[in-house]
C-alpha cells in the first residue's frame, strides 16, 4: 500500500519550545512597522524626484516606450506604498496619474503639463504634508478635469 | 483553539509585492515576529522560481501587481500548480475592501484577505487564522513511502 508522507502541520511548526507570547510579538511588530512607515516621506521625496527627472525626456517626441513603462512603474510603486502607509492624498493623486497614463493619448502636446500637475500635487505633499480633506478633494477634481480635456487612447504598460 | 504563544522560527514565508516599500514593511514586521525564513520577490513570475528554491509554508501576496496581478498568480497556483504545491496557505494583500473583491479572492482559493493599510496586530491575526485553519497537510514533493 502506498501512502503520502504527512508533513508537519503549521500549528505543530509554530508550537516550538521557544514560543513567545503573541502580545509581545505584536508589540515588537508595531515598533518595526512604525520604524518603516516613518521612512515613507523620504521614500516619497526620492520617488517623486525620479518622476520629475523622467518627465523632462518623457514627453519628447520619440521617447522610448521603456521610459513610459518605467515612469508608470514608479507611479504604481508610490500608489501601493502609500496605501500601506495610510497616505490617502498620495494614493488619490497616484490613482489620478495612473488614469491619465492608461487612458489618455501620450502623444498629445498637453500631456506633459497634465503629468506635471500631478507631480506638483505630489511635491506639495513632500514640501508641506498632506492637504486637508476639502483641499485634497478640490485638487483631485481639478486633476480629473485636466485629464478629461485630453483625447482618449488606451495604453498598456509593460513591467520593467 | 486559542493560541497565546507561538514560535515562528521554523516557518518559511514568501512575500510577493512589486513595491519595495511594502515588501520592506512586511519583511520587517515578520522579522520582528521571529519568522525564521522570509523570502520575497517583486513579481508573480519570479515567485514560482523562488518557490522552487525554497518552498514556503505560507504566501503573502499583493493583489494589485503589474503586469501579473495577485489574483492571476493565485489562480495559477491553485490550478496549474495544485499538485506540486498543494494548499499552501495564501493571504491576499489589497487596497480593495469591497465584498465582491473579498469573495473573488476567497473563491480563487485565498485563505485570508488583508486590506491596506494594516497593523502588525492585523497581520498576526491573519497568520494565526490560516495556521489554525490549515487543512491536513500533504507534501507531494517528498517521496512516497510504502
Amino acid at each position: 500500500m502506498i501512502a503520502r508522507r504527512r508533513r508537519q502541520s503549521l500549528l505543530e511548526k509554530v508550537s516550538g519550545p521557544n514560543a513567545v507570547s503573541i502580545t509581545a510579538l505584536v508589540a515588537r511588530g508595531e515598533v518595526a512597522s512604525r520604524r518603516v512607515q516613518e521612512k515613507f516621506d523620504d521614500f516619497l521625496k526620492l520617488r517623486v524626484s525620479e518622476l520629475e527627472a523622467m518627465l523632462n525626456t518623457l514627453t519628447d517626441k520619440g521617447a522610448p516606450a521603456a521610459l513610459w513603462d518605467n515612469f508608470y512603474a514608479v507611479v504604481h510603486d508610490i500608489k501601493g506604498s502609500s496605501a500601506l502607509a495610510g497616505k490617502i492624498a498620495v494614493h488619490a493623486f497616484c490613482l489620478s496619474l495612473i488614469r491619465l497614463l492608461e487612458e489618455r493619448d501620450c502623444a498629445d502636446p498637453r500631456m506633459g503639463t497634465a503629468i506635471g500637475s500631478h507631480i506638483n500635487a505630489l511635491n506639495l505633499i513632500v514640501s508641506h504634508g498632506a492637504p486637508d480633506t476639502a483641499a485634497q478633494a478640490l485638487l483631485v477634481s481639478e486633476l480629473a478635469r485636466a485629464i478629461d480635456c485630453l483625447p482618449s487612447k488606451k495604453r498598456e504598460f509593460k513591467s520593467v | 483553539m486559542a493560541i497565546t504563544k507561538v514560535d515562528f522560527s521554523q516557518l518559511n514565508i514568501l512575500v510577493i509585492d512589486d513595491s519595495p516599500f511594502v515588501r520592506k514593511l512586511v519583511e520587517e514586521v515578520l522579522t520582528s515576529f521571529g519568522v525564521g525564513g522570509i523570502f520575497s520577490t517583486d513579481s508573480a513570475d519570479k515567485a514560482f522560481a523562488q518557490m522552487e528554491a525554497n518552498c514556503p509554508d505560507l504566501i503573502i501576496c499583493d493583489w494589485q501587481m503589474h503586469p501579473v496581478d495577485g489574483l492571476t498568480f493565485l489562480r495559477k497556483l491553485r490550478q496549474d500548480f495544485a499538485a506540486r504545491y498543494p494548499a499552501i496557505p495564501f493571504i491576499m494583500l489589497t487596497g480593495h475592501s469591497a465584498n465582491e473583491d473579498v469573495s473573488k479572492a476567497i473563491g480563487e482559493g485565498a485563505n485570508s484577505y488583508i486590506v491596506k493599510p494594516f497593523s502588525a496586530q492585523t497581520l498576526m491575526n491573519h497568520l494565526l487564522k490560516v495556521i489554525v485553519s490549515e487543512k491536513e497537510p500533504v507534501d507531494n514533493r517528498e517521496e512516497w513511502i510504502l
